[in-house]
Formats: C-alpha cells, sequence, structure tokens
C-alpha cells in the first residue's frame, strides 16, 4: 500500500483542530438555531468518521461496519435514559462500558481476517445488530426505534457546546494517541503487517487496540446525538449508514488527521442542499461521490495539506 | 364574512343533512346530536369564493406558509406524491379565493424517508422556513416521535392527515397537535362487527401484518373486539413480517397450514399489493372464507393488484380506508363529486385516501383561521387558532369531519367495502362494491380511551 | 408437517434460492475476476427488474411472449449497463486505492435508485398477471412461473460451470483472475476478458431481476437488500465460485423458510450469524479459493 507522502505535521494537526473548534464556537452567534443544530450533526459525523479513521486512514483496516458502533452508542443511551429511567452521565457511563464489549467482541471476531474478509466480517456483525435492534422489541421498540429521549441542558444551544467540548476532548485524545508510540505503531502495522512483526509489534494485539478506540469514538458520536435528534431508529445500524461514514472520512480525505471531521460537517451540508434543491437528492450524492472519486481521492482536506506541502517547498 | 355562520347544533345538523341529501355520514347526525347540550359549533362553506382581499392591520400581509412532510421517496413515496398533488389543488383553490383572509397560501415540503432526521427537518421547515403550520406524516412512528418537538420546542399546530396509531391522539391530550383523517382503531372495531355480523359459522382467525406497533396494535384491537362479540372464535398466532417484504411465499403456505377461516391483514401500500398476488398465486383466497384488509381502499394498492387478481370465486376481499372516491356518492354530494375530477385532471388518477385526507387539512386551516377571526377580529395567535381548531366541522370529499375538542381527533363515518372488478364498472382498477357505513357516534370510542396500551 | 406442506415450502425455498444464486453468482463472479466488490451489483437486479416490467407490462402485456422478451432484453441491456460501467467508470480507477473502486460503486448504488424514480417514477411496479397458470399440490397451490424460474436458473448454473471448466474463454477468464499479469504475459487480452466479465455478472443480476419482479415486484431501493444478501451469499459459499453461489444460496434460502416456519423473530438474523460462523471456521468459504489480494 504505497501511497504519497504524509504531507501534515503533528504539530499543523494540533493548531487546525484548535482552530476548527475556536470557528464552531462562535458560529451559534451567527447562525439559526436550525443551522446550529444541523452543525452539531455534522460535527458529530464527523466525529464518527474520524473514529473510523484510526482503523483505516491509521490502522489500514477498511471496516465496513462502523454504523453499529454508532447505533448501539444511541441505542444504549436512549435504553438507559427512557427505559431505565438513569441521569445522563449514568446512562453515557453505561452506553460506553457496552460499546468496549461490543467492540471488544467484535474485533476480536472480525480480526481473525484482515482486507475483504475483515470488511465481510464487520459488516455481518453489523448487519446482525442491524437484525436485533429490528426484533427486540420490548427493548428497542422495533421498526419504530425509541424516541421522546431528553436533551440534557435544555436548548439546541447549550447543548450544541457540550458537543463541540466532547468533540473537542475527544479529537485530542484520538490525536494524543496517533502520534503516541502506540499510534506510531498502527501506521507501521498499516504500512508493511509483516514487518510490524519482524521488529516485535503484537500485530493482532495492535489491531484490536485500534478497532476498541475506533469504536469507541465512533460509539461516542451516536451516543451524543440521539438526544440531539431525540430518537432512534434501526437504519441508524443498517449498512447504508455505514458506507456513508466510509464516504465522509474519504470526502475530507483518510490521510488528514482532521480530514474525516471536516468531511462529516461539509457531508451535511451537501446533503442539506441536495435535498433542498431537488427531490432526487440521492442522485445528486453520487454525482459528487463520483466526481470526488476521480478528481479529489486525496478529500478535501488533502488536497488543500497537498497544496500548501508543495508552496511550502515551492518557497525553500 | 358572508361565508361564515355561528349556527346552533340544530341548524348544524339541518345544513348537514340538507348538503348531504340525508345521507347518514360520519360525524354530525350520530354523534354531535348524541352528544346533548346546547353546544355551539361551526359551520364553513368552504366553496363560495370570495371577492377581493380581506384587510386589517392585524392580518400580516406576507403569504401563510404550511409545511408538509410526507415519504416522498423509497418504497412509500407514492403517498408523498399523492397528497402533495392534492394539497396544490386545495392551495390553488384558497389562493383563487382569495387566500385565508387575504393571505395567499404557501407551501413547503421535506421528505419522511429520511428516517434518520425526520424531527431535524420537521425544524428546519419551521424554524428556518418559517412554517407556520404543519400538515401531513405518514408513519405512525414518526408521528409519536415528533409530539416532543411539537409541543414542547416547535409549538406550532402539526395537523396529521394520514398516521393512524391510536396514541397520537388518545393517550393523553396534544395541546398543537391535531388528526383530522380517521385513525385505525374505528376502522379495526368496525372489522370486528363486520365480521361477528356476516360470518357467523367462521371460527379460525388469522393475522398477517407488518412488524411495527401499527400492525400489532391493528390485531389486538379487531381480535380483542371480535372475541368479546364471537367469544367462540379461535386466535391462531399472528404473522409479522417486515415492512417492506417481497416474498410472502413461505408466510402463506404457513397460514395455509394453519387453516384459517378468516385472514385479516395490515399490510400496506405496495406490501398489501405484493402480498395480495402471491396469495392469489398460492390460492389463499381458495380455501377461506374472508380476507380482510383495513388499508385496501387505496387507490395505488388495488392499482397494483390489478383487475386481473380479483377473485372471481372464493372468499369475500373487504377493504377500509379513510376515504373512498366513490363516497359520498358524486350524484348527491358534489363537493366529493368536484375534487375527484379536479384530481383526475391534475394527475391522471382516481384520489387515494391519502389526497381526501391532505386536501381536507388544508381547508380545515383556513376554517379554523376564519372561525377565530370572526370572534377576536385579528389573525389568530397559536392557542388561538388550536382553540379555533377545537371542535370545528370542516367539509372534505369525504363529508364533514367534525374535530373533536377533547382528542383533536377528526371524526367522521367508517366504510367497510367488498372488492370486486372495475373494469366492468368502468374503471382500470378493481373498486370497493357496494359499502357497509359504519356511524362515527356508534363506532368511535370516547375520547381518550383506547383498546391499545399507552404506554 | 404434511408431506404436501413440505413439497410447497420446498418449492418457495427453491424458488427464492434460485434468485439469490443468480443475483449472488454474478457478483462472485466479477470478484473472482477482478477483485471489485461491485455494490451497484443489487441495482443492476432493479435495472432487470424494471426492463422487464416496461417489456411484459408496458410494451407487450403480460404473455409468455411479454414476459419471455423482458427476460431477453434485461439480459442484454445489462450486459450492455455492465460492460460500460466497467469500461467507463471502473477501468480508470485500477490503478488506484481499492477503496476507491468500492466507493464508485456506491456512488452508482445511490444514484441508480434515482435514476429509476425519474424513469418508472417512486410506486411499486407490480405486474398484474403470471403466465403458465397454476399447479395444485392437496389444498395447496404452486404457480407453475415459479418453476420456471427454478429450472431457469438451474440451466443458467450449469451454463456457467460448463463455460469455466470448457471453452477457452471460461478458462482464460479463470487464469486471468488467478494471475492477471501472467495472463496478459501469455497473450491474453486481459482488457476484454474483464470487459466480458463484468458484463456477464452484471447480465446474470439483471436477469436474476426481470425473474423474480412478476413475483416479487419492483421498486426503487430493491437493491439494497438484494446487495446485502448477495455478499452473505458468497461469503457463505466462497468468493469467485460458482458452486459456492449455489450452495450459499441455498442455505440462505433455506434457513429463511425455516425461520418463517420455526422462529421468525431470528428470519432476518440468522443468514449473518451463519455468515460470520462460516468467515471464523472457513474464511474462504465452502467452496472458496484462498483470494490473493491484488494492491
Amino acid at each position: 500500500m504505497q501511497r504519497r507522502i504524509r504531507v501534515s505535521t503533528w504539530i499543523i494537526d494540533l493548531y487546525s483542530v484548535i482552530g476548527v473548534i475556536a470557528l464552531l464556537s462562535v458560529l451559534p452567534l451567527f447562525i439559526s438555531s436550525y443551522y446550529t443544530r444541523l452543525v452539531a450533526v455534522g460535527i458529530l459525523y464527523g466525529i464518527a468518521a474520524t473514529g473510523f479513521n484510526i482503523l483505516f486512514g491509521y490502522t489500514g483496516l477498511l471496516s465496513f461496519g462502523h454504523a453499529m458502533f454508532w447505533g448501539l452508542g444511541g441505542y444504549i443511551i436512549a435504553i438507559g435514559l427512557i427505559k431505565l429511567g438513569l441521569s445522563f452521565p449514568l446512562s453515557v457511563l453505561l452506553s460506553l462500558t457496552i460499546l468496549v464489549l461490543v467492540a471488544l467482541g467484535a474485533g476480536y471476531i472480525s480480526l481473525r481476517h484482515t482486507e475483504i474478509y475483515f470488511a465481510m466480517l464487520t459488516l455481518a456483525l453489523s448487519q446482525l445488530a442491524y437484525a436485533i435492534m429490528l426484533k427486540w422489541r420490548s427493548l428497542t421498540g422495533g421498526d419504530e426505534g425509541l424516541y421522546g429521549i431528553p436533551r440534557p441542558l435544555g436548548t439546541i444551544t447549550h447543548y450544541y457546546y457540550l458537543i463541540l467540548l466532547v468533540s473537542l476532548i475527544t479529537l485530542i485524545v484520538v490525536w494524543l494517541v496517533l502520534r503516541s508510540p502506540i499510534g506510531l505503531a498502527f501506521q507501521t502495522i498499516r504500512d508493511n503487517p509483516g514487518r510490524a512483526e519482524t521488529i516485535g509489534y503484537n500485530v493482532r494485539r495492535l489491531r484490536l487496540l485500534s478497532f476498541l478506540i475506533s469504536g469507541i469514538v465512533t460509539g461516542i458520536a451516536g451516543i451524543m446525538y440521539v438526544p440531539l435528534e431525540g430518537a432512534i431508529t434501526p437504519e441508524a445500524l443498517y449498512w447504508t449508514f455505514s458506507a456513508e461514514i466510509v464516504f465522509m472520512a474519504l470526502l475530507g480525505g483518510t490521510r488528514a488527521f482532521l480530514g474525516p471531521f471536516i468531511g462529516g460537517i461539509v457531508y451535511v451540508f451537501i446533503r442539506d442542499y441536495a435535498m433542498d434543491i431537488t427531490e432526487y437528492w440521492l442522485f445528486v450524492m453520487g454525482v459528487i461521490l463520483a466526481i470526488l472519486v476521480y478528481i479529489l481521492p486525496d478529500g478535501v482536506v488533502g488536497t488543500i495539506y497537498a497544496r500548501i506541502a508543495r508552496l511550502q517547498r515551492l518557497k525553500r | 364574512m358572508s361565508e361564515k355562520n355561528n349556527i346552533s347544533r340544530r341548524e348544524f345538523v339541518k345544513i348537514v343533512g340538507a348538503g348531504i341529501a340525508g345521507l347518514v355520514v360520519g360525524i354530525g347526525a350520530g354523534y354531535v346530536a348524541g352528544r346533548g347540550g346546547g353546544k355551539t359549533v361551526t359551520v364553513t362553506k368552504t366553496v363560495s369564493p370570495t371577492s377581493g382581499k380581506q384587510t386589517g392591520p392585524s392580518i400580516p400581509s406576507k403569504p401563510l406558509k404550511i409545511g408538509y412532510m410526507y415519504f416522498m421517496s423509497g418504497p412509500f413515496g407514492t403517498y408523498g406524491k399523492m397528497a402533495s398533488a392534492a394539497l396544490e389543488i386545495a392551495r390553488d383553490e384558497i389562493n383563487s379565493m382569495g387566500g385565508v383572509l387575504g393571505r395567499k397560501i404557501e407551501l413547503i415540503s421535506k421528505d419522511e424517508a429520511d428516517r434518520q432526521h425526520v424531527i431535524d427537518n420537521i425544524v428546519k421547515m419551521v424554524k428556518d422556513e418559517g412554517a407556520e403550520i404543519l400538515v401531513g406524516i405518514d408513519s405512525s412512528g414518526d408521528s409519536l416521535k415528533l409530539i416532543k418537538t411539537i409541543e414542547q420546542e416547535l409549538q406550532v399546530p402539526l395537523i396529521v392527515t394520514h398516521a393512524a396509531t391510536p396514541k397520537l391522539t388518545e393517550c393523553g391530550k396534544r395541546k398543537f397537535i391535531f388528526r383530522i383523517s380517521m385513525y385505525e382503531e374505528p376502522i379495526d372495531l368496525a372489522a370486528a362487527k363486520l365480521v361477528a355480523e356476516n360470518y357467523p359459522n367462521a371460527k379460525r382467525i388469522a393475522n398477517i401484518g407488518p412488524d411495527y406497533a401499527y400492525g400489532w396494535d391493528s390485531w389486538a384491537v379487531f381480535s380483542k373486539k371480535l372475541k368479546e362479540l364471537k367469544p367462540d372464535v379461535e386466535l391462531l398466532e399472528p404473522i409479522y413480517v417486515k415492512l417492506g417484504t417481497t416474498d410472502y411465499t413461505s408466510y402463506i403456505d404457513k397460514m395455509i397450514s394453519m387453516k384459517p377461516d378468516i385472514v385479516f391483514s395490515s399490510l400496506w401500500g405496495g406490501d398489501a399489493a405484493t402480498f395480495f398476488k402471491q396469495a392469489v398465486a398460492k390460492g389463499l383466497f381458495k380455501i377461506i372464507k374472508a380476507y380482510i384488509n383495513p388499508m385496501l381502499g387505496a387507490t395505488d394498492t388495488l392499482k397494483a393488484i390489478g383487475d386481473s387478481n380479483v377473485p372471481s370465486s372464493g372468499a369475500d376481499i373487504w377493504g377500509s380506508g379513510r376515504y373512498w372516491f366513490l363516497y359520498p356518492p358524486h350524484d348527491v354530494y358534489t363537493l366529493n363529486k368536484r375534487f375527484v375530477e379536479k384530481y383526475r385532471a391534475k394527475t391522471g388518477e382516481y384520489p387515494p385516501y391519502v389526497a381526501g385526507t391532505s386536501y381536507t387539512a388544508l381547508y380545515a386551516i383556513k376554517a379554523a383561521i376564519e372561525k377565530a377571526y370572526a370572534e377576536l377580529g385579528k389573525w389568530p395567535d397559536v392557542d388561538e387558532f388550536v382553540k379555533a381548531m377545537e371542535g370545528i366541522v370542516v367539509a372534505g370529499p369525504m363529508g364533514p369531519i367534525y374535530v373533536r375538542p377533547e382528542d383533536h381527533q377528526g371524526m367522521y363515518y367508517v366504510y367497510w367495502g367488498k372488492l370486486v372488478k372495475g373494469g366492468p364498472r368502468g374503471f382500470p382498477f378493481p373498486i370497493l362494491g357496494d359499502l357497509a357505513i359504519y356511524d362515527a357516534g356508534e363506532i368511535f370510542p370516547p375520547p381518550l380511551k383506547t383498546l391499545v396500551k399507552c404506554s | 408437517m404434511s408431506i404436501d406442506y413440505a413439497l410447497v415450502q420446498a418449492i418457495n425455498t427453491l424458488f427464492y434460492a434460485s434468485i439469490l444464486f443468480l443475483i449472488a453468482s454474478g457478483l462472485s463472479l466479477i470478484y473472482g475476476i477482478m477483485r471489485i466488490l461491485n455494490l451497484a451489483h443489487g441495482s443492476f437486479y432493479m435495472l432487470g427488474a424494471y426492463i422487464s416490467y416496461t417489456a411484459a407490462m408496458l410494451w407487450i402485456g403480460p404473455t409468455p411472449a411479454g414476459f419471455v422478451a423482458g427476460f431477453v432484453l434485461s439480459l442484454a441491456f445489462l450486459a450492455a449497463v455492465g460492460a460500460l460501467t466497467e469500461r467507463i467508470l471502473i477501468r480508470p480507477l485500477y490503478s488506484k486505492p481499492s477503496e476507491l473502486q468500492l466507493l464508485l460503486t456506491f456512488a452508482l448504488m445511490i444514484a441508480l435508485d434515482d435514476v429509476v424514480k425519474m424513469i418508472w417514477g417512486p410506486e411499486y411496479k407490480s405486474f398484474t398477471k403470471l403466465p403458465w397458470g397454476y399447479m395444485s399440490i392437496g389444498h395447496y397451490s404452486v404457480p407453475i412461473y415459479m418453476l420456471v424460474v427454478i429450472a431457469s436458473s438451474t440451466i443458467i448454473g450449469l451454463l456457467l460451470w460448463w463455460f469455466f471448466a470448457k471453452t477457452t474463454i471460461g478458462k482464460q477468464m479463470r487464469a486471468a483472475a488467478y494471475n492477471p499479469e501472467i495472463a496478459a504475459a501469455l497473450g491474453m487480452n486481459t482488457d476484454l476478458l474483464f470487459v466480458s466479465a463484468f458484463a456477464l455478472g452484471s447480465a446474470l443480476s439483471g436477469f436474476a431481476g426481470a425473474m423474480a419482479s412478476p413475483i416479487l415486484t419492483a421498486y426503487p431501493g430493491m437493491g439494497t437488500d438484494a446487495i446485502v444478501l448477495s455478499f452473505a451469499v458468497i461469503v457463505i459459499g466462497g468468493m469467485g465460485s460458482i458452486l459456492g453461489s449455489v450452495v450459499g444460496a441455498l442455505i440462505a434460502a433455506i434457513a429463511r423458510t425455516v425461520m418463517v416456519i420455526v422462529y421468525p423473530l431470528l428470519e432476518v438474523a440468522l443468514i449473518y450469524i451463519v455468515m460470520i460462523i462460516v468467515l471464523l471456521v472457513k474464511p474462504t468459504g465452502l467452496f472458496g479459493k484462498e483470494i490473493v489480494e491484488r494492491r
């Protein structure tokens, strides 16, 4: 898997995170509450895609079932809040605990393979989770899902800042992990698993760790999303949403740390716009995705980074 | 304000009676009269065109924005197309009469098929695009999901025209949510009556329905009532299938092996048609006495079934819905005739029930605003609009609908009709023949009472 | 359970398996030869259904001739669509990372749903009549049409086996599947092989749609469920193996029917459980060979 050299440096990534979050934190002052809500959805999609990219962009494993983490995180917090009557923090804790267990189990099963079989296993596991959410009526409400989920902090704007805070912490933690020796080990495995093995890495265990972190990060986005929307249906786990997460990550660029995050936000706005202009908005999304594949295979952020890097080289 | 009258109950009954030539339809005659008391109800004659605009300092000059949401894509996408065609007809009619107190109606819409963002999209229409009143909602699940958003966050009126779960109106009074369309419980109760009266020898009752609240609740109401009316029936294990299932063959043979006398099915839309055709192919209707489907009276479903699939012998096929385009008969009720003609001119099709109910929704809004204006002399705010909606009577293609104040549920008759070939009668699809009409006053449960579990 | 009942349920199962086999064998063929997981493969199934609807219901009428015309037309049309897709859309991506191919076919998949809606509208397209009548088994009834589908699918399976085992181009395809560089070095025209494989695979899926829709109806989005079930089928049977697709389709269909009869709660889930077990026990599927990833 030889690809172009990494052009972003760690410190640029960190500054970009802080810059983007700062920008997002003043945004609600200028936009209507609908757009605040939309940006909040975009941020959470971005976090979900960032989680996916830990596994894909940094560890070299294409998961086709990340909707499972998003959906399970969402379902369990909904169950905690409205079925068990737990407080918000306790529901989050419950959701995280179950996510860890599921991620470990799913990772253990699917990491017996790599490449296409890994993708198929993650797909099968998420479809199984979808079927369970669909059929376990008493707990999940079946096809209609769960609704009337209360939002902590009342207003959209307040909750928006909670989402932003959680996202900032999540992004920084992911950033710290990825630049730590563990993160560098992930990338060694991505580039050459055989070599990683020979220089003494426990490849299987490291992949599992990456899978775990990846699943939890995507799960956190799902946890935060459900109180925002107030409802969750089994569609949140269906395989097409997994594909949408892949779409978001590639839209932003999987080779830039902030790529998937920006990709999630851009995705939400493109979709919102496409839905406004035409009932055939899926067609528009398909065309945009196709254009992206041919013209911007590095994604929006990846391409910008590459441009900057080229400018810097020219200056020297 | 020549088109508005405040009249007494007695006069109302007279008007309804005269207007529809003595037909016992729905509400009025039965239910309202039965309630007693000198209550005042308002009838708005929706047909008389007015000349010129009303003017007044309190009436906003901008258009009245009404946001609607239906399935516009996906397996149930036709429902939205049909409903929006009817809404456009109503909008054009009202606007050509000068609008609502001079304000033209402007429609905006969102696709309910975007299941993960139903709430987002409703919020967007209100907060961002300026919808003042909402109409629509196909899915029962979505309607329930929206209760909290509508009642607490948005606080704008929502007039539901399709979603049929009793929980929307009968499990606690909503402030801003109204439903003018028939809901499932009266139809299912009437179905139980129909079976008990017409099939005294039927013993074994089977069910196949969609695997979500609508399917479970329909069977619960129907089977409970039937057991009460006819204690000797044996209720077979109900079968539930995933929405959008296309291969029913194994289910049908399983059902045949259970040897039922009556099959009750709450499958709807394309699912109902696919099931029906496979049931014909698998000979289900040859071995049962009757097939009862509360959602069969939908022209789109009947079109998909086609005349060639109507069994010429064997089981009776019964269908119902929220509105049947041939009832009240066109020769005695011109409003229905005119609506059917306009809808055909616009779309080339006969109007399905969702068209009838969504068309009526705009007239209900108009009537309520005008009623409030007559009382207050100004454009009503949200609370005043809600108050005006309560107890209003509005004439739609299906006849007059009375909006019960206690639960905001629209009341009119329930119909059940037997499926016959449409070809010989001049229709390009099977139709419902002789209709059995069940009076609203007799068949509706009291307000806020339901056989369905509310939690 | 009576014999009659068992027999009709067996026919239902075989009908379902026949459709699954036709879709999955095409998907498996394309993957086996080109290592492309075509997510739009289910959409080709949908296109086949609509073409056949247009021929049988709109042009000719629901007569046996109309249905046969529908089958042939969708076979031909989807072969052309498949060839063009490979030639124009996918070929420029062979040198690119494989996730881009996957993403492109996903783009095609979501766009095709809307294309169908633009042309035919969003409503279910329903065949109001089945040709060839019915057969009685006890107090059950079976449309002859279902038996025709089962027979056609069996014949196509045999033809595919003969094609790959006996004909030169079939053998070349297998060689190219094994190693395209060597195949090219041996003077085979791999461009031509790839385009034919894609056309053949897509045509099979279109044919499946044409055969299925008279009973199952045609609607936008029907490909989304079909593709994910086909994944399960080829993973269970083994990617790239025709026999694997047969066995995978049978397992999927039997699992479904048994659950419908015995335990409907598991109807949707069981196939994925089987898929996970097979992947864990024998990742190459029951009849698959080791797949060498190409990069």
